[in-house]
């Protein structure tokens, strides 16, 4: 019966090309413009880690100043600082607590290396823990993350991105070999493959959707070296700052702490740890507010970083309402087109069909168009975002369709079609047959 | 009334040319009861439609009301239809979205009268048709003679002095026929010219005058008449 | 005119016109809503951040080389640039205004009291800074090249001899007059305001006061610095890329920074607006097409349905005129409707934005023109079905069975 139906319902395309042409038309101008919107929203709102992001954790501790919020943006204005000051960075990395964590922050160096056809340039820097790499499943093509000893020391290596090794040694196993770091050599301890999380969960200061960075260093090794901070810095406390060393005690914040908590025990227990940590800090006379230290799982920090923004939520809402407005065409359509098909429904009524038979009968047909529809609508989607990718450098890894989209899309698509096509469908099925057929 | 000279009509499609009327001339006097006949395709509606100025012609001279409407233009001519004619077609053609009443009041309206002066007319039109209790039916709750009686009371209702009917019989049973033709009787006695194409022998006997159309032209030859006594009345006018 | 007809018309007939009327009321809805929405965020983009944006540029350098000679450096990239032919001032900035990243500062109007703290954005400029950004000075003068010193964000000795203020900030911390007055700090530091900028706006677009900047008399100590080139009118694309070029050639043990005008670095930061803005407008565009369509499609329909009846009018006298003031007056009543729908639901969908998102009130005068575009929208769309409705002859009343 199914087949029956579709072979029907492409006769009755045929029919009236014109009509079916325009409702696909309709229904692809409202899944091209809602699906646009819709991936925008969805790739900001994706979980970037799906597989633990519930065990990952940024760590806040409220060192801030006892007078003033820290940050007056956002819905919570006086929470703990985004950052740790240097020395509770260091302090939580003495814990064993977590299964991993990590201390890093971004910073930036020129790089030269032996290969003469590449000029030096300026590279973003990820100057971090080894925890980075195990916490984050970071892969590794060649090599591995440095040793525990070189998080202590600061000794000159360097994990790098597939990109460099691409450009600096042809793509082979680059470890052992060395480059220069702001006129220091720097050993290749591994080589990562493609790691690009969207968002950039574990630093949201710069470009929320900017690739990773494509080197990796020693957090030691950058501050050994001085090297400049590429990210928020926040000092709220009178102190004489002349030296990096200055700084470093100080109590500014600016380093990014993650740890990973596999279970609500250990959660617990690291919570623990941290208010002990700060009692005994205030009792050293630091931490002047409350008590009010916080463990966010990434789906909580990227809610807390408001990286959703507002305005892709408003995109969102009123493309929806431009799809309502495009079913509302495509309902208007398919009663046209289907009041011209109402005496051959009526002969297949005289025929015997049931009531059902014939609103099955076009609802295969809606559906079918649907599909279309949606398939129409996902090309115009593409074409929506690729033209904001042209426009938006920004939005290169934003305005991109993923399978979930596509299959959304045309979901979506078939939905709309049948809830259009329902009354349609309903009022020719209801009509009676002798009125046509009198009327032939 | 109307008098038309040498009126020539041709339709032109893309494959060919049809003289539906040509050399046809014809003079109707004031209070006149006229019925036209002839095969089907001779004409009549044509010349109807002429008469009536829903149509423009080619060749010949045609003044009503001792006007010449050749050279009017749309307006004009609309005007003319709203307040000298009174149109009853075959099939009805009242606006299914409107009741009777307003049906009725339809080229009242075009007239720009004031609502009280329709409704007075509308109400007079329908008393003289005997549908007065139903003007708020919409068409599709009438019978077929009722729906030909409230386009009759709407041909009546501006007061036009000349009715053209076509067919006006054409999509009722003979009993509901005779009543038709009662009333337009009735309305000429009034005074109104009627001019009324049919089929039927029976009606246009009644008629004070039958002109018969054969091939786009007014002629006195009636070959199907069973009836000689028609031909009588016709060649008599 | 005829209205009591119309609306029987419409009641027998309902759904199409209900359609068309749930898509008048929705369209006015989000093109009004979607309008307000791109009006806002442009005004925040419109706002002027108080340099020459038109002509300024900005490249910088990285230093790697150990032994690079960094001030003395400095000063002969800053003598290149500024004798280059098209460069009208080049100086060293900490940052831009408008391209979301640079520094802000806490001051205090009266030493060693918290309370009278004020935040602003801190800029440091050197003493080209004036002409290099195309600021106006009101008040005051402006840093010699002996008051400019070494700062690091991370630490750095001394302070500075002098600050400038934008007005705005001026009037904020000194309301009856800034210069001469001390700028504290909380940490026990002070300079003197030494002059008064008519306007400068903070690096931020969405944190702070716009034009609440601070400007002192500083220049980073490396190992990066970014160089502001303010070129002469109209030739900023021409003389970025000779500015690179010249940079790069001029000495080794470091990278020039590809150049930015300033406006691009302006439209990147305002990356989500303008893509609210044009995403937005596209869908208003295709809304108000979709909207035309339906009623067009919906009169069209009409006419077809309505040939005999129209040509029935005709023959009962009605002039061209009259039919097609007939299908506007249909289309008024309808698009009436729609927008009777449309005030009540562009409100709750603005109510609903402002509510969750940051979207302000809608005035009502939007509302209005809302209403009147879409009833032009209505007469514009209908137009043409009316006027193939004029075209109906009246004889179709007789021709057709
Ligand atoms: N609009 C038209 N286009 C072409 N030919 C037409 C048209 N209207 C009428 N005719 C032709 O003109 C002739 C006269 O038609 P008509 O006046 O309707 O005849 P009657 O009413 O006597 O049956 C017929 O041959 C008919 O086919
Ligand atoms: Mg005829």
């Amino acid at each position: 019966m199914f087949a029956h139906h579709l072979r029907t319902a492409w006769t009755s395309v045929r029919r009236s090309p014109v009509l079916s042409i325009l409702i696909v038309a309709a229904i692809a101008v409202g899944i091209g413009v809602s699906i646009t919107g819709l991936t925008i929203y969805h790739m900001l709102a994706r979980d970037p880690i799906p597989q633990k992001s519930d065990q990952l954790f940024r760590v806040q501790l409220d060192s801030w100043d006892p007078d003033s919020p820290f940050f007056e943006g956002g819905d919570e204005p006086s929470g703990p600082p985004f950052w740790l000051t240097y020395q509770d960075a260091m302090a939580l990395l003495e814990s064993d607590i977590p299964k991993a964590h990590a201390a890093n922050y971004r910073s930036a160096a020129v790089l030269e290396s032996d290969n003469p056809s590449v000029a030096p340039d300026v590279y973003g820097i990820r100057a971090t823990t080894r925890g980075f790499f195990s916490m984050f499943e970071v892969p590794f093509r060649y090599g591995a993350a440095w040793d525990a000893a070189a998080d202590q020391d600061g000794a000159p290596v360097v994990v790098i991105g597939e990109k460099i090794n691409d450009e600096l040694f042809g793509g082979e196993d680059s470890t052992g070999r060395t480059v220069r770091l702001g006129d220091d050599e720097f050993r290749v301890a591994g080589v990562l493959e493609h790691w690009s999380p969207h968002p950039r969960f574990y630093d949201l200061n710069m470009t929320t959707f900017g690739d990773p960075e494509q080197l990796f260093v020693p957090m030691r090794a950058a501050t050994d070296r001085e090297w400049a901070i590429n990210g928020n810095t926040s000092c709220w406390k009178p102190e004489s700052l002349v030296t990096f060393r200055d700084f470093l005690g100080s109590e500014c914040v600016w380093v990014l702490f993650w740890a990973e908590l596999p279970d609500s025990a250990s959660r617990e227990a690291y919570m623990t740890y941290l208010n002990g940590y700060v009692d005994q800090q205030k009792a050293a006379g630091r931490f002047p507010r409350p008590m009010d230290n916080r463990l966010r799982s990434v789906e909580e920090w990227l809610e807390h970083r408001q990286v959703v923004s507002d305005d892709s939520r408003v995109v969102v809402a009123l493309a929806f309402l431009f799809l309502i407005v495009c079913l509302l065409n495509a309902v208007g359509l398919m009663l046209a087109k289907f009041a011209g098909t109402a005496p051959s429904a009526a002969i297949r009524r005289a025929l015997g069909a049931s009531r059902g038979d014939i609103v099955r009968q076009y609802l295969t047909e809606v559906g079918a168009i649907g599909i279309a529809g949606g398939l129409a609508g996902l090309a115009l989607a593409a074409t929506g975002l690729w033209s904001l990718r042209q426009g938006f450098e920004d939005l290169a890894n934003v305005a991109r369709l993923d399978l979930s989209m596509g299959f959304t899309a045309i979901g979506l698509a078939f939905l709309a079609a049948l809830a259009a096509g329902l009354y349609p469908a309903w009022r020719v099925g209801r009509a009676v047959p002798v009125r046509f057929l009198k009327s032939q | 009334m109307l008098e038309m000279q040498h009126i020539g009509k041709v339709y032109r499609t893309e494959l060919v040319e049809t003289h539906a009327l040509r050399d046809f001339s014809l003079r109707v006097n004031e209070g006149d009861f006229v019925a036209v006949t002839g095969p089907s395709g001779s004409g009549k509606t044509t010349f109807l439609n002429i008469a009536g100025l829903l149509e423009t012609f080619g060749d010949g001279t045609y003044r009503l009301d001792g006007e010449d409407v050749s050279g009017l233009s749309d307006k004009q001519r609309s005007r003319i239809r709203n307040q000298k004619i009174g149109f009853i077609f075959q099939s009805f053609n009242l606006i299914p979205d409107l009741d009777v009443a307003d049906n009725v009041e339809l080229p009242l309206r075009y007239r720009r009268l004031d609502r009280g002066e329709r409704k007075a007319r509308a109400e007079r039109a329908l008393e003289l048709v005997g549908l007065a209790s139903r003007t708020r039916h919409l068409p599709s709750q009438l019978s077929g003679g009722q729906q030909q009686r409230v386009a009759i009371a709407r041909a009546l209702a501006g007061e036009p002095r000349l009715i053209l009917a076509d067919e006006p019989t054409g999509n009722l049973d003979s009993l509901m026929a005779r009543q038709v033709l009662d009333l337009l009787e009735e309305i000429n006695a009034r005074g109104t010219t009627v001019i009324m194409v049919t089929h039927d022998p029976d009606l246009s006997r009644r008629a004070h005058r039958n002109v018969h159309v054969l091939d786009g032209r007014v002629t006195d030859f009636k070959p199907y008449d069973p009836v000689p006594g028609g031909l009588a009345a016709g060649a008599g006018a | 005119m005829e209205l009591g007809s119309i609306l029987k018309g419409m009641s027998r007939n309902w759904v199409g016109p209900l359609l068309v009327a749930l898509q008048v009321a929705i369209t006015m809805a989000v093109m009004v809503n979607a309008l307000f929405v791109i009006q806002e965020r442009r005004e925040v983009m419109a706002r002027p951040t108080g340099v020459d944006e038109a002509n300024l540029g900005r490249t910088g350098i990285f230093a790697y080389a150990d032994d690079f000679d960094w001030t003395g450096e400095i000063r002969a990239d800053l003598e290149a640039l500024n004798n280059h032919p098209g460069v009208h001032a080049a100086g060293t900035v900490n940052s831009l205004p408008g391209t979301g990243s640079g520094w802000s500062s806490t001051w205090l109007v009266e030493e060693n009291k918290p309370e009278t703290s004020v935040q602003s954005a801190m800029y440091l400029v050197d003493e080209h800074g004036l002409e290099t950004l195309g600021l106006e000075l009101v008040e005051g003068r402006w840093f010699r090249e002996d008051e400019i010193i070494d700062v690091d964000p991370t630490g750095f000795e001394g302070f500075f001899s002098g600050i400038v203020l934008t007005e705005s900030l001026a009037n904020k911390m000194f309301p009856d007059g800034a210069l001469g007055r001390m700028v504290y700090t909380e940490s026990e530091d002070q300079a003197p305001v030494v002059g008064v900028v008519r306007q400068l706006a903070v690096p931020w677009p969405s944190y702070l006061e716009w034009e609440d900047s601070s400007l002192v008399p500083g220049r980073l100590s490396g190992p990066a610095i970014f160089y502001a080139v303010r070129a002469e009118p109209g030739r900023l694309e021409q003389v970025l890329p000779e500015v690179e070029e010249l940079l790069t050639g001029r000495a080794s043990g470091r990278t020039v920074l590809p150049p930015e005008t300033h406006r691009e670095m302006v439209a990147e930061e305002f990356t989500d607006e303008r893509a609210t803005v044009r995403i937005l407008f596209v869908i208003m565009v295709l809304l108000v097409l979709l909207t035309g369509l339906g009623i067009v499609g919906l009169a069209s329909f009409n006419v077809r349905r309505r040939t005999r009846q129209i040509g029935t009018r005709r023959a009962l006298g009605a002039t061209r005129g009259d039919i097609l003031r007939y299908f506007l007056a249909e289309n008024a009543v309808l698009t009436a409707m729609g927008l009777g729908i449309g005030v009540v639901l562009t409100y709750a969908l603005n109510y609903f934005l402002a509510d969750q998102f940051n979207v302000a009130r809608l005035p009502g005068s939007w509302l209005l023109i809302g209403m009147l575009a879409l009833l032009a929208l209505g007469q514009l769309a209908v137009l043409g079905p009316a006027r193939t409705a004029t075209r109906i002859p009246p004889a179709v009343a007789t021709r057709t069975v």
